[in-house]
């Protein structure tokens, strides 16, 4: 996920991003666009005070080793506020939560450490 | 030392009986609009989606985040809220210190009083 700055050359942004993620062996499935919003909080980026920007979201898949070359060519483009990668979150398993077990307590009160 | 271990087991149903009670609570889901889904049958915590959700376990007037004894969730769902709310903060999808204020009428799910 990226922020970019609201200009019309987002679209030139945009397309040069997703060919540096081509470049680096990363399968774009999808590029939403969540919007312009201002940010929650003035972000300082490439010697520039940003309040506005757009939110673009890429879904790709890629080797584990381009996560570093992807990020620092992002870091190095003007336009992207502030470059993030995440994992998917779909594709994490989900566990069962049984919620708050009830503990009893005697069996804490007195240690059960081996004593001499 | 009988009389010891009466107290204390006393005291541990009534801790017993109050952590069986927040489990209980819990379940409750809410009537309006903003869903919160509760601790034991909780799915995965969403990619960065779900700020209403996120934004109900922060303060309104300083945006720290509640703790457990607040919060009442288990161990795992909290450490996954504590991660999701961070890393949302970080990303720049979630301001850092109030709520956002479209969230403020969320219903209230932590154990907190607010001074009139």
């Amino acid at each position: 996920k990226m922020k970019t700055k609201k200009q019309p050359e987002t679209a030139a942004a945009l397309k040069r991003t997703v060919e540096a993620l081509m470049d680096r062996g990363a399968i774009v499935r999808n590029l939403e666009n969540l919007g312009d919003r201002t940010l929650p909080y003035k972000i300082s980026a490439h010697s520039q005070r940003h309040s506005r920007g757009g939110y673009f979201l890429v879904d790709f898949y890629a080797p584990a080793t381009a996560v570093e070359s992807i990020m620092e060519h992002l870091s190095r483009d003007i336009d992207v506020i502030r470059p993030n990668v995440v994992k998917h979150p779909l594709t994490q398993e989900v566990k069962e939560c049984e919620g708050i077990v009830p503990v009893p307590l005697e069996e804490k009160l007195y240690s059960t450490k081996k004593r001499k | 030392m009988a009389a010891l271990v009466a107290v204390c087991g006393d005291l541990g149903r009534k801790k017993l009986t109050h952590c069986v009670k927040a489990a209980l609570c819990l379940t409750d889901p809410g009537t309006h609009a903003v869903l919160w889904r509760s601790c034991s049958q909780y799915k995965h915590v969403a990619g960065n989606e779900d700020l209403p959700l996120l934004s109900q376990f922060i303060s309104p007037f300083t945006g720290c985040i509640y703790g457990r004894h607040i919060t009442g969730l288990c161990g795992k769902k909290q450490k996954e809220i504590t991660k999701a709310i961070k890393r949302a903060q970080i990303m720049g999808f979630m301001p850092v210190t109030y709520k956002d204020a479209a969230y403020l009428k969320d219903p209230k799910v932590c154990n907190i009083k607010y001074r009139e």
